[in-house]
């Protein structure tokens, strides 16, 4: 069952890029590879241009397809982080109460910095909805994870109870926001509770790509603390690892990470899920292939359903987070099934 | 090799380890047994270094064990749990491989691997290799524990090490029984010392060089290899009367219940 590990990565990447390319040349305004070649030849030389397709391109189209690509990635590098950290394969940023206690946190700022006039959006400027959203994200999962602890065990029946009440809490308050908003915002917040790439912009996509790169690279040095923790908490410790240390860092480089996105784009569920649990079978659960192969997944995976989301009901764009709970909800099910599925689908790994 | 002077572990206000004195040289293997809730698992914790004295000290080679850090720790002794679970799917050569993790930094050198090759000959669970951890048996599993533990106490820096195995027998059969402790008992060595809890009489009469009896969070007595056992402490220590085979051809003793 276990590709070789020599050919899934170069695969994934072909499959990646592929994907990528088809993504920006499928839209409401479709873009030849000779558009994006002239387009970047353009850009590299510091040219203006006059032709609308190069602007869609490099206004519109590419920081979309690239913020759905990073976005993708993250998603599924938390799931697989969160996963390590709860020990538990169905464990994912959405479930956890991350997505939504930033969405809340998000929806505040959205909500409330108009309240308080232009001095704060001066002074933070554009990471004022980032910063908020990282709050609110580590406040929830902190809350989840401490309560669904018990014995410094995570207990999966608590964890999932208290994710459903941590969530409805958060989706409550991002709903009270909605409430107490004017009527264009409301409509924002409730699209981008659903997730949407629709107002990519290159700065987000700039600060996205920094956050996911770091986080990926802490994580890839700690990959083998992170094998370590599969055997147990107390096990990982007599195996010379400092447990609350590492601990501490994945919680927080992991929710700041997840935070900032869903600040950009809204909740996208499920992909923490279905990514790792396939890549899994695919490279096996050592982190240092896990890791890498998730991000190249994860970010193929969210682009294919970015593509579905605008172009199923063209003109029109459904939500993504609608198109990834479809898919996301039965293979949730499957996994929940049996956290035996997985286990006896082992057999002979060869 | 370690030291330990009055030391208690209290949690919520009740003693589970109480004012026990022991010492531990190299070159032994000591068996630690009692009835259920006697407090060896704690004792065996307490060792380890995951739980701290409430009072009195541990020392492990002349220093306060909390004063090792967990890295140092970890290349100095070796613990086999009573029960692992693992949600994740990793061969059994990945869960041995965890042994080496002490000793390197990312990736394995090519002595990790070679260790790791070497003892899954010593286990005899080369065909488990590629397995699915979470497919084997509770036999096979412990087997690969303890496949895990062997790689974490070999190689690394040259110094006194220790092993704690807490129950390492119980999933497994006779033949493995005995060749579980006949390998523990063979790394024993004047750098290296082995402290595991048993179940079994018998098994411990065989193999260990002395047996501390608990009761109550104490050690109510000591057992050397040479001695006589008796049954006043087996009926004191567990609750039942004994009586004791004498096996002169084997050189040994056989208690019966």
């Amino acid at each position: 069952m276990k590709l070789k590990s020599k050919y899934t990565f170069p695969l994934l990447m072909i499959v990646l890029v592929i994907v990528l390319l088809v993504s920006i040349v499928l839209g409401a305004v479709s873009i030849s590879l000779e558009d994006m070649r002239l387009a970047l030849t353009h850009w590299a030389n510091g040219k203006q241009t006059d032709s609308i397709v190069e602007s869609v391109f490099i206004q519109i189209r590419l920081p979309r397809v690239l913020l759905c690509a990073v976005t993708g990635a993250i998603l599924s590098v938390s799931g697989v982080l969160m996963q390590g950290l709860f020990r538990n394969p169905i464990v994912e940023p959405g479930l956890v109460g991350t997505s939504a206690g930033a969405a809340l946190g998000a929806s505040f700022v959205f909500v409330f910095a108009s309240w308080f006039g232009p001095n704060i959006q001066v002074f933070v400027g554009p990471f004022l909805v980032p910063l908020f959203a990282f709050i609110g994200g580590l406040i929830a999962t902190l809350i989840v994870y401490q309560l669904s602890k018990s014995n410094s065990r995570v207990s999966l029946t608590s964890l999932l109870l208290v994710g459903v009440a941590i969530n409805a809490v958060a989706l409550s308050g991002t709903g009270f926001m909605t409430y107490l908003a004017r009527d264009p915002q409301a409509r924002s917040i409730s699209f981008w509770n659903l997730g949407t790439f629709t107002g990519a912009n290159w700065f987000q996509v700039e600060l996205v790509s920094l956050v996911a790169l770091v986080v990926l690279f802490l994580s890839l040095k700690d990959a083998k603390k992170l094998n370590a923790f599969i055997l147990g908490e107390e096990e990982a410790g007599y195996l010379g690892i400092d447990t609350k240390k590492l601990k501490r860092k994945i919680l927080i480089a992991n929710t700041a990470m997840v935070a900032i996105a869903t600040s950009f784009v809204g909740v996208i569920g499920f992909m923490g899920l279905i990514v790792p649990h396939v890549m899994r079978l695919l490279v096996g659960s050592d982190h240092r292939k896990l890791l890498p192969a998730s991000m190249l997944g994860g970010a193929a995976l969210l682009l294919i359903a970015d593509m579905g989301a605008r172009l199923l009901l063209a003109p029109a764009e459904i939500p993504i987070g609608i198109i990834t709970s479809l898919v996301g909800a039965p293979v949730y099910i499957l996994l929940l099934k049996g956290n035996n599925l997985i286990v006896n689908k082992g057999g002979n790994r060869d | 090799m370690i030291n330990i002077e009055n030391l208690s572990y209290k949690i919520q206000g009740k003693y589970l380890i109480q004012n026990i004195d022991c010492n531990i040289s190299a070159n032994e293997l000591v068996v630690i047994m009692g009835a259920n809730g006697a407090g060896k698992t704690t004792l065996l914790k307490m060792m380890s270094g995951s739980l701290l004295a409430s009072n009195g000290t541990l020392l492990v080679d002349q220093k306060l064990i909390q004063s090792y850090s967990t890295q140092a720790l970890s290349q100095k002794r070796a613990v086999l749990s009573q029960h692992y679970e693992i949600s994740f799917p990793l061969s059994a050569r990945e869960i041995i491989m965890m042994g080496r993790y002490p000793f390197f930094q990312s990736n394995p050198h090519e002595k990790d691997r070679a260790i790791v090759e070497e003892v899954l000959i010593q286990m005899e669970i080369n065909h488990l290799a590629d397995r699915n951890y979470q497919t084997l048996s509770g036999g096979e599993a412990q087997k690969v524990q303890m496949g895990r533990v062997l790689a974490q106490m070999k190689g690394g820096i040259n110094q006194n090490k220790y092993l704690l195995l807490d129950e390492p027998v119980s999933h497994l059969d006779i033949k493995f029984q005995y060749q579980l402790l006949e390998i523990a008992s063979a790394i024993k060595n004047e750098q290296t010392s082995v402290i595991a809890v048993l179940h079994d009489l018998n098994l411990a009469l065989k193999f260990a060089d002395r047996i501390l009896f608990m009761k109550d969070g104490s050690i109510v007595h000591e057992h050397h290899k040479s001695e006589q056992i008796d049954v006043t402490v087996i009926k004191n220590v567990f609750g039942v009367d004994a009586s004791i085979i004498e096996l002169p051809e084997l050189n040994r003793q056989w208690v019966c219940f």
